[in-house]
């Protein structure tokens, strides 16, 4: 596979904070072609984040504090800055479709907006492309939608016309923020379903957050599993199912039910992620891991490479509990 | 603590008790403005051995100098005594004026939207009546139409400025209505009038004190409007609005006359916007 | 409902309103304690005087017949003869309406363009100092008399610059011009602060919203987000304002116009009120009472087409 994104050293840092704070990072990420990355973590854990900081588009008070993001274009790696991606190479779909969309604009002049800024094409030409990207969205009587306000649609449609200003102009990767969460279970198989076909079509990279562990298990090919800002396990998907190595990963098996992997009893993780503010120089989840030493406090594991194929952060990875 | 006291809180989320939270800068500086002024106004005038409103022609317009600190202004009376002695006017009928409202407002906005149905219909479209016109023009014209001076400016403020706290509370009463703690209440079988007035009114209280901070802000402005109009307190009695008007002929050579008296206004008002904001920071913490 | 329909009950709404404006403008007459028409006439009017006021106010009559004759004359454009001079009301009106229109649309749209400037300006920096800056100036704007202020600018500019008149309307259009800068400026110094405030908020609110970060990771430039974007839902938040505001809007533009000596509404009412020509005040009364209902209404059919979200019921 060839690579599409390259992101290293990847950090996020409280803006204003006396002693530098970082929710998240540091971390490197790598995309390829046609492939889809899952990030799963627990709320807080910054993967949310992490994709707002590929567009550089954090809320405030949070800003992109280091990291290279190298993209492939035409068979070279180049460094472009973030607002030179948005919407041209990467598109972001996010969490809540109805507040992503401009309550004051019909959805086919939000979408001819997005044609406009890329292409440079005339407003009659804009409306044309919007009705034509409606069309490959799946919304159905596309040029009757064109002129719907945002609040005349339903859930599942609103996201359809986020994907399409994702796709607008031709990107390579789609940021899906948890885009299902918010969404009746039979619409999310639907867009679950309309980014696959997407994926297939345009060979689109998908990096997927979420922390929805049955749901990337359908969609990723690789899985990054985040703890309190950081990768504590990655690898294909396959393989991370079959044996997770890390204590937090297992954990979160284990609240799944009906999954091969666990053990049969379920097992809420108890205690709450640490605060950015309270990261420690040792391993962030040592706090609530039963496998917890001297050695996990005292400095922090890195990723290493496992027999499996796997990356974990662990000086226990692999032990059962 | 006694029976009664743990009863209610534990059907009451707020009011909580807010003592022992420090008070933020913003409050603290505003209570300190409104602090000084009330000294001012109390004590400054018996410093000074001058009677505020009795005119010397001799010695008018006079600049300032060792034995008039500020001058004198056109009827030869000091300056400074009259500015303080106008606190002693302005600040209690600002006060009374956003006070009587705000009780009248407040009742009436609250069995509104307490009880519904009927007297919610009568006390909003009264409301809608009053807003409908530009109220403080209306207000002029009322206090005209009953006679200038104090008394008639907070009767005429009463019968416009209530609606504010009307729509205020009944909002606010409208939203607690529907919460669990009202509800708990309502099951311990005690009477609507109970539960109005010891869980619900509480409750909405932080913003009608917000609200009437600045209702007080905009009364020292009205008011002294009115004095400027001619209209509000009536000469020789020492008012702002009525200095700077005034002062107003001699804006070229006495220009203290007419802007000493606009400060005192913007610093009060400045005072007790702080005060609001402070207390709405302070509640939110 | 359809927006033609939404409008139609809008304007049907106003109809009772009316009868009720009406109605308090002509107990006006009656919030006078004692015998208005003595009142009216002054101590030393003789008591033929008297009489003669009270018939022409038709205060001899029951108050359900004063009031229908009063919608009636109303309705026809006459709101009756000032005590004082014997003009039509009507005709004091029109001659005094040109100059208070001139500072309430120049006032207005002043206020709207600094607020919405600084306002946007403070919630694009926030919590820097120029936004705090901009934050203390408007605490100090509520604040400030409206009079004071113009006396001030008097002071200020009009006096060592001579550019601009102290008082008065000027002859001709650039003579307007000349002699509204100061007045509209005062206007502005007034209403805006409070406008900021709302303004500044929203802006802020508006900015953390999730359209706005989908708008930037869509590649939308700052400039496309707050004109293309923003200012609609500040449009929206101004129309409300200036329906909130139009009644102190009128107030402080009577105190401007007695502060610049400026022959409008405002004056004439000033007048009327220290000569008690209770007529021409009632006329003006009601007058701006419409004036408001009529900007209630503008208001709320604005938001009707600007707000697709706006229940039309």
């Amino acid at each position: 596979m060839s690579g599409l994104l390259d992101i290293t050293n990847l950090r996020i840092d409280l803006g204003q904070a006396r002693t530098p704070v970082s929710p998240v990072g540091p971390l490197d990420l790598t995309l390829d072609v046609g492939e889809c990355l899952g990030i799963v973590g627990e709320s807080g854990s910054g993967k949310s984040l992490t994709l707002k900081a590929i567009l550089d588009v954090l809320p405030e008070g949070l800003v992109r504090g280091a990291g290279t993001l190298r993209v492939m274009e035409q068979g070279k790696w180049v460094e472009p800055a973030a607002k030179d991606l948005r919407g041209r190479k990467i598109g972001l779909i996010s969490q809540e479709p109805g507040a992503a969309l401009d309550p004051l604009m019909r959805v086919g002049d939000l979408i001819g907006e997005i044609v406009r800024l890329h292409s440079g094409c005339s407003r009659a030409e804009s409306k044309t492309r919007a009705i034509d990207l409606l069309r490959q969205v799946g919304v159905p009587d596309p040029e009757k939608r064109a002129t719907f306000w945002p609040h005349e649609l339903s859930g599942g449609l609103k996201q359809r016309i986020v994907i399409s200003m994702a796709l607008a102009c031709k990107s390579e990767i789609l940021l899906c923020d948890e885009p299902t969460t918010a969404l009746d279970v039979t619409i999310q198989a639907q867009i679950v379903d309309l980014l696959r076909d997407l994926q297939k079509q345009h060979g689109l990279g998908i990096i997927f957050v979420t922390h929805d562990l049955a749901l990337i298990r359908q969609i990723a090919d690789r899985i990054c599993i985040m703890y309190a800002g950081l990768i504590v396990e990655t690898g294909p998907s396959a393989e991370i199912f079959k044996a997770p190595q890390h204590p937090y990963t297992r954990a979160l098996l284990a609240a799944l039910p009906d999954i091969e992997a666990s053990s049969g009893n379920l097992q809420p993780i108890e205690g709450t992620p640490p605060n950015p503010t309270d990261f420690s120089v040792g391993c962030r989840f040592a706090a609530r891991c039963a496998l917890a030493t001297e050695a996990c406090r005292a400095a922090r594991p890195l990723l290493e490479k496992t027999e499996r194929g796997t990356m974990v952060a662990c000086f226990h990875a692999g032990v059962a509990p | 603590m006694t029976r009664a006291a743990e009863h209610s809180h534990a059907l009451a989320p707020a009011p909580r008790r807010k003592q022992r939270r420090p008070l933020t800068p913003k409050l603290k500086a505003g209570l300190c403005i409104l602090g000084i002024y009330v000294l001012m106004g109390v004590f400054g005038p018996m410093l000074l051995p001058f009677d505020p409103d009795k005119s010397d022609i001799l010695s008018r317009l006079q600049a300032p100098s060792a034995q008039h600190w500020l001058g004198t202004d056109q009827l030869g009376r000091d300056f400074l005594i009259r500015l303080l002695f106008a606190i002693r006017i302005d600040l209690p009928v600002a006060f009374a004026a956003s006070f009587v409202p705000m009780i009248i407002g407040t009742a009436l906005g609250a069995i509104a939207g307490y009880y519904g149905r009927l007297t919610d219909t009568i006390v909003s479209r009264a409301a809608d009546l009053v807003q409908a016109f530009p109220v403080y023009v209306f207000l002029l014209v009322l206090v005209f139409a009953m006679g200038s001076g104090a008394t008639s400016f907070i009767i005429a403020a009463s019968a416009i400025a209530w609606v504010g706290y009307a729509r205020l509370t009944r909002g606010e009463v409208l939203r607690l209505r529907e919460m669990e703690f009202v509800a708990a209440a309502r099951v311990t079988g005690l009477p609507e009038s109970r539960i109005l007035l010891t869980h619900v009114l509480p409750n909405a209280l932080p913003q009608t004190v917000i609200y009437f901070m600045s209702d007080v802000v905009m009364m020292v402005l009205v008011l002294s409007s009115l004095s400027f109009l001619g209209v509000g307190i009536q000469p020789p009695t020492a008012e702002w609005g009525r200095m700077i008007a005034e002062g107003q002929p001699f804006l070229r050579s006495h220009w203290w006359l007419a802007a000493a008296p606009g400060l005192m206004v913007m610093v009060f008002g400045i005072g007790l916007s702080m005060i609001g904001d402070g207390l709405d920071e302070w509640y939110q913490k | 409902m359809s927006r033609a329909g939404y409008i139609a009950k809008r304007l049907l709404q106003t109809v009772p309103l009316m009868a009720g404006i009406l109605l308090m403008v002509l107990l006006l007459l009656h919030a006078i304690p004692g015998d208005p028409a003595r009142a009216i006439g002054g101590i030393n009017a003789s008591e033929e005087t008297v009489q003669k006021i009270r018939e022409d106010l038709g205060l001899n009559k029951s108050l359900p017949v004063q009031y229908i004759t009063y919608i009636g004359n109303a309705l026809q454009g006459d709101l009756g003869q000032s005590t004082r001079s014997g003009r039509s009301v009507t005709s004091i009106i029109a001659d005094r309406l040109a100059p208070t229109i001139w500072l309430l649309l120049t006032g207005m749209v002043l206020s709207i363009i600094v607020s919405s400037v600084v306002s946007a300006i403070s919630a694009r920096n926030k919590d820097t100092w120029l936004d705090y800056s901009f934050v203390a100036l408007t605490i100090g704007g509520i604040s400030i008399p409206t009079f004071w202020a113009g006396l001030m600018l008097i002071l200020l500019i009009a006096l060592p610059t001579g550019l601009f008149p102290i008082s008065g309307f000027g002859q001709g259009f650039s003579g307007h011009v000349n002699s509204i800068v100061l007045p509209a400026t005062t206007f502005a110094i007034a209403i805006s602060p409070v406008m900021i405030r709302a303004l500044r908020t929203k802006f802020i609110a508006l900015y953390r919203q999730d359209f706005v970060m989908m708008s930037r990771a869509a590649g939308l430039g700052e400039g496309a987000i707050l004109f293309r974007h923003l200012t609609r839902h500040a449009a929206l938040i101004l129309i409300t304002m200036i329906s909130v505001q139009v009644g102190p809007m009128i107030f402080v533009s009577v105190v401007i116009e007695k502060t610049f000596a400026l022959p409008g509404l405002g004056q004439a009412l000033v007048n009327a009120v220290s000569q008690r020509d209770f007529p021409v005040i009632q006329g003006i009364t009601l007058v701006t009472a419409l004036f408001v209902t009529f900007v209630h209404l503008t208001g709320d059919i604005l938001t009707s087409f600007l707000n697709p979200k706006m229940s039309l019921k």
